[in-house]
């Protein structure tokens, strides 16, 4: 069920440089293709990270470490606060699991686990489990360009295709030129309301990656509440199999 | 004044006959008006309150929020002051605190979503009272051996038996009513049905870390008494809850609907659990009756207590008001009844009064021709009427006295099906009359009424009144 | 020639006889009118119950009642089948997938239970496509696979229930009469779309006085309604494995039955199209619904039933809504009372009337006794009248009582209930009056019965005074 570490992976994983191509000879489609195919292109990855959950009365903090291989395996251990150490999650495919030390039981998780959003912060069902893709489910216009926060981005509108699995009518998304990072993003209903605003942030080269570290989700009705997801450390193309996306291992990964 | 009233009088005497018929269809308007009320507010009062009672409680204090997004960070703190203070308000008879939310339930390959409800152990029992509900026998494989092999037991009654196979019961009376014995086969029998279908079973202790499990649950999930269940959901501000929790009991609730998923815990539990130190998600609080005023001047008291400014009191049919418009739409069909039994014994009152005038004609007539002034013999009629009125109403209104006692402490008692369901609730299946209240007087009123407007007709027809064609009769 | 004189007696005192015909007219119009009454009450209660929900019975395997898991369908359903196409209490069945689901929107989400049906077949056993809300959309029909059918309840937790002033709505409440000085405050809350019925609501309160809100935020409210059809809905279930399974469904239009519990939870679908998600072109199915001619075969046929079924549980409504059963027996019980007691009031009113109009013709009696008229002849006499009596008021009763009862069956009693000022849900019941012949025969007869009978006694009575004195009495 909770795979989005792989989802973290992903989003980050647009602001990645294979090759730089002239601007020009890119279609919009190609743009958002060249940020997913990056994280097609890395086979694996291992990343260190926290997640904060800010509400108008409260705050919470998760940090914990992903392993993900291609598409369909992640791991995720959380490390911190000390009630929640040591819970694992796998996914394999569409499988999704759980393990809790604490009474030592493995789970597999249904969907009506995720009616609240991930350890309560605002990532939803859909992001979990992330079965619709960017370049597959989208037709992709460029419709500017536009400067976020001193880098050249392009402005690119996704509309979602009629049959496309995914609750949203249409996507913006700013990607920068020079390292496709996606820098901003704003997910709208069919009736072009905005739901949310994704934000990418802080921008750093980690495993000789130019990577934005920091992502802030805001829901549009509540914009007190946030979700801040840092990357302390990231490193790619690690070796990795897929016997170690096992429920043994889920029990034993530190 | 005196001497019409003289006259009125013996005019009543003097045909006791006639007096007798008019004054007793005043007495039975009266009667039966008072009886019919009372059944109505009574019995269906009855129901509503047994209702409202075990399911919201007639007041609750909730977060503000609550009501809309029943989630876990919607709870308030709870303090033993302010309920201290609450139980102190006169007409509070329990208040009760729960903490409720969703849950995943799980036992070796079988999970579940299930509705957790936390509460006091001690002060559960003056509200949803699940200790009455554990199941206390059970007709297993085992039970029905024991007493085919005992041998003492009819062939009908075993087949009864087999037939509700693996059903549970939290009352013996339940099970009696279940296997429809008679008084006779009740004495011989069942003392050895009971004792052989015995369950073995237990109640939560206060701060008890163990859970009780609705006996379909628990049949799904497979476990007894002495397993344990897993929990798995969101706590407080979005923490994993997890934990591993012994079954201390089962029980049987009545609506399958609720006895799929229900895991009964303490307070104490749940709070560790969500991680909700201290927290709770409403407080039930129970009046001595449920009349509106009560309610509202209850409310207000609470609210001016309450000093979290996030919580709220909120009356059942603020939390309910689908049951209150039913409520109502029931109320009303009821009145549109007591409407025609009004209309029904006004025709009774009418009729007579009517009758009595045409067959008094002659006498009205010879009166006025031998010189009483019209007035005057309105006056007399009137005070006739009156009399007999008020003979008719506090007669009518005595006599049904002695019923509506009778039906208020032996009330009509329920059979079949009905009565089966209602004593799964917890409720008596009976159809009592209303105590004595306003009510009761009221009914004297709108016969009195009545009687006046009745009156009118002799008037008007004395008013109209041409001699010398009474005379001729 | 007594029947003569029986005759002549009854139109030579118009008034009495009046009052007799009318009683029993009266009390055959009330006795219809009451089990009238209570007969559309209950059957009412229960028909949204038996049409909307549980229909007269249903069929699940065994297991899936305790876990509804998508593999537990019903076995044996060829067997199943012929079984119940060969009742001949059969009004129509359908069969349906049911899974339990999560809907998403990019709002809101909330666990349902997805229905996938025949739109056509159901038509037949229930009357949700009768619930459509106005401005609603449509039922599903066979034409839209990918539609999907959801509750005002559903709308309302997926945020699919919006509210929003335009300038024709405005306009359209011009139109209406609503005065200038709420309409200009309709303006501040122009184009903003509000997700939820408390959010509008919140803003109405902002704007308006209580006054104003009493008088026309009904109205506003309705207006300003704007359910989100054809939007999509994402739905997520589970395979054989667990694994979840998504697919997007488009609301094509919105129900609203009297049970919001029932609402709230269940949404429909195309069999076929559910299946496409699930996977395989075979349609599984979880329940059977069969209606019947009348309610009261559900028991026999439930019998029928279980013997041929095996593995699986027929159920009656009884079973599945007990709850609703429950009312349903209490009510039955409550009035059967009131109409005891009314019958007994009505009785005595007719026994009164009877005593009234024998013994007031006392004097006349004698009359007719001293002047040679055998006492036995009187009596027969006077039993005449009755019956005659009796039997114009019995016709003019059972005409008019008819002609009320269906008069009222069709346009209703109406009882508002608790419906003033903005707050109100609105909630108007509508009692049809159902009226059987054989209690309207019971009735008529019982009428009948209680006047003659009382009449009797008084008759006697009379017939036993002295005539000297008899005729002394005025």
């Amino acid at each position: 069920m909770k795979n989005w570490s792989s989802i973290i992976f992903f989003i980050l994983i647009q602001g990645l440089i294979m090759n730089a191509l002239p601007a020009q000879d890119l279609s919009a489609t190609d743009i958002v293709r060249k940020a997913d195919e990056k994280f097609n292109g890395e086979k694996s990855s291992y990343s260190v990270m926290s997640m904060k959950v800010i509400r108008p009365e409260w705050q919470r903090t998760i940090e914990f470490k992903s392993w993900t291989l291609g598409r369909d395996f992640a791991l995720t251990l959380i490390t911190a606060p000390a009630k929640e150490t040591g819970q694992t999650f796998l996914k394999r495919g569409s499988e999704m699991w759980s393990w809790n030390p604490s009474i030592s039981r493995l789970i597999k998780l249904p969907p009506s686990m995720m009616s609240q959003g991930w350890m309560g912060s605002d990532y939803t069902n859909d992001d979990i489990l992330r079965e619709s893709s960017v370049v597959n489910d989208y037709v992709h216009e460029i419709v500017g360009e536009e400067n976020i926060d001193g880098r050249l981005c392009y402005k690119i509108r996704m509309t979602a295709k009629e049959n496309a699995s995914i609750v949203w009518g249409k996507q913006i998304r700013w990607i920068d030129k020079k390292d496709f990072l996606v820098l901003k993003a704003e997910l709208y209903d069919e009736d072009g309301y905005l739901v949310r605003t994704e934000t990418g942030s802080d921008i750093r080269i980690m495993d000789g990656r130019t990577i934005t570290s920091k992502i802030e989700l805001v829901p549009e009705e509540e914009p007190e509440n946030k979700t801040l997801v840092e990357i302390k450390e990231i490193k790619f193309n690690i070796p990795v199999e897929e016997s170690y996306f096992s429920q043994q291992n889920m029990k034993r990964v530190r | 004044m005196k001497e019409e009233f003289k006259i009125a009088w013996r005019n009543l005497w003097r045909n006791r006959r006639r007096t007798m018929i008019t004054s007793a269809s005043i007495f039975f308007a009266v009667f039966f008006a008072a009886i019919m009320r009372s059944y109505q507010l009574g019995s269906y009062d009855h129901m509503i309150n047994n209702l409202i009672e075990s399911f919201t409680g007639h007041l609750q204090v909730q977060h503000i929020k609550y009501q809309d997004n029943p989630l876990i960070d919607n709870s308030f703190d709870y303090s033993d002051s302010i309920a201290s203070a609450i139980s102190g308000i006169d007409e509070v008879v329990s208040v009760t605190p729960h903490l409720e939310s969703f849950t995943l339930a799980s036992s070796g390959a079988q999970t579940k979503g299930s509705a957790v409800v936390a509460i006091d152990p001690v002060k559960e029992r003056s509200f949803s009272d699940p200790e009455s509900k554990l199941v206390k026998y059970r007709i297993t494989d085992e039970a029905v051996k024991r007493l085919t092999e005992t041998e003492t037991i009819p062939g009908d009654i075993l087949d009864k038996l087999k037939e509700n196979l693996g059903r549970a019961y939290s009352s013996s009376a339940r099970l009696e009513l279940e296997l429809g014995l008679s008084d006779e086969e009740s004495e011989l029998f069942l003392p050895q049905i009971l004792k052989c279908s015995l369950a073995l079973n237990g109640y939560l202790a206060n701060n008890d870390d163990g859970i009780l499990v609705s006996d379909r649950l628990a049949s799904y999930l497979k476990v007894t008494i002495g397993d344990s269940v897993i929990l798995m959901g969101q706590g407080y501000h979005g923490v994993s809850a997890t934990g591993i929790f012994p079954v201390r009991g089962i029980i049987k609730m009545p609506s399958p609907e609720i006895d799929n998923k229900l895991i009964i815990m303490t307070i104490t539990a749940a709070q560790k659990f969500y991680d909700a130190e201290d927290k709770i998600t409403s407080l039930v609080v129970n009046l001595t009756d449920k009349s509106n005023r009560l309610l509202k001047t209850v409310k207000t008291r609470i609210n001016l207590l309450l000093q979290d400014k996030n919580t709220t009191a909120k009356t059942w049919y603020e939390l309910n008001p689908i049951l209150y418009q039913q409520i109502q739409g029931d109320s009303q069909s009821g009145a549109a009844m007591l409407g025609l039994l009004y209309f029904i014994i006004f025709f009774g009152i009418f009729g007579t009064v009517l009758m009595m005038v045409s067959e008094r004609k002659r006498e009205f007539g010879v009166l006025v021709a031998i010189g009483m002034q019209k007035n005057k013999l309105k006056r007399t009629v009137t005070i006739e009427m009156m009399l007999l009125g008020a003979v008719g109403l506090v007669c009518g209104l005595l006599a049904s006295v002695p019923l509506i006692l009778y039906f208020y402490y032996y009330p009509v008692i329920l059979k079949g099906d009905l009565a089966n369901m209602m004593e799964d609730y917890g409720w008596d299946a009976v159809m009592p009359t209303a105590w004595f209240g306003p009510y009761f007087y009221w009914q004297a009123v709108i016969v009195a009424i009545m009687v006046v407007l009745a009156t009118l007709y002799p008037l008007r027809k004395i008013g109209k009144l041409k001699e010398i064609e009474a005379l001729k009769g | 020639m007594i029947w003569s004189i029986a005759w002549k007696n009854v139109w030579r005192n118009k008034k009495r006889s009046l009052m007799v015909i009318v009683a029993v007219t009266l009390g055959i119009i009330s006795g219809v009118l009451l089990v009238g009454i209570m007969e559309g009450w209950i059957k009412q209660r229960l028909h949204d119950a038996v049409y909307n929900e549980v229909s007269h019975i249903q069929i699940h395997n065994n297991e899936f009642i305790k876990n509804e898991e998508i593999d537990l369908t019903i076995k044996n359903l060829d067997e199943i089948t012929r079984s119940i196409d060969s009742l001949k209490e059969l009004s129509g069945w359908v069969k349906r997938t049911k899974i339990i689901a999560m809907a998403n929107t990019p709002w809101a989400n909330t666990g349902v239970i997805i229905y996938g049906i025949d739109p056509e077949k159901e038509r037949q056993v229930t009357e949700i496509y009768k619930e459509i809300v106005p401005d609603g959309g449509e039922y599903l029909d066979n034409q839209n696979p990918g539609d999907i059918l959801i509750s005002d309840k559903t709308a309302e937790l997926l945020k699919l229930k919006q509210y929003i002033v335009t300038d024709s709505i405005i306009e359209g409440l011009r139109k209406e009469k609503v005065p200038e000085t709420v309409l200009i405050k309709l303006e501040t809350l122009k184009d903003k779309r509000f997700r939820s019925p408390k959010d509008f609501r919140e803003a109405l309160r902002k704007e308006f006085s209580k006054k104003e809100l009493d008088r026309f935020g009904l109205l506003i409210t309705d207006e300003a309604l704007d359910y989100r059809i054809r939007n999509k809905i994402q739905i997520t279930i589970s395979d054989k494995e667990g694994n979840p399974i998504q697919g997007i469904f488009r609301v094509c239009g919105i129900f609203k039955t009297t049970n919001t519990g029932f609402d709230q939870t269940s949404v429909f679908v195309n069999a076929g199209e559910l299946a496409r998600l699930y996977g395989g072109d075979e349609i599984l199915t979880h329940e059977i619904a069969i209606l019947l001619n009348s309610i009261e075969d559900a028991g026999t046929v439930r019998e029928k039933l279980s013997r041929f079924s095996g593995d699986n549980s027929v159920r009656t409504w009884k079973e599945l809504a007990p709850d609703a059963a429950m009312m349903n027996d209490f009510m039955i019980m409550y009035y059967f009372i009131f109409i005891g007691i009314i019958m007994l009031a009505l009785a005595f009113g007719i026994i009164n009337t009877m005593l009234m109009a024998i013994l007031e013709r006392t004097r006349e009696l004698g009359m007719l006794m001293a002047i040679g008229m055998n006492r036995r002849r009187i009596f027969k006499m006077i039993m005449l009248e009755t019956v005659f009596l009796t039997v114009v008021g019995a016709v003019a009763g059972m005409l008019s009582g008819w002609t009320i009862a269906e008069a009222l069956g069709k346009t209703g009693i109406h009882f508002t209930g608790w419906g003033e000022g903005f707050e109100a849900i609105g909630f108007a019941a509508r009692v049809y009056p159902v009226v059987t012949l054989e209690f309207f025969v019971f009735t008529t007869i019982m009428v009948i019965t209680t006047a003659i009978i009382s009449s009797i006694w008084p008759a006697r009575k009379a017939l036993k005074l002295n005539p000297v004195e008899a005729l002394r009495t005025e």
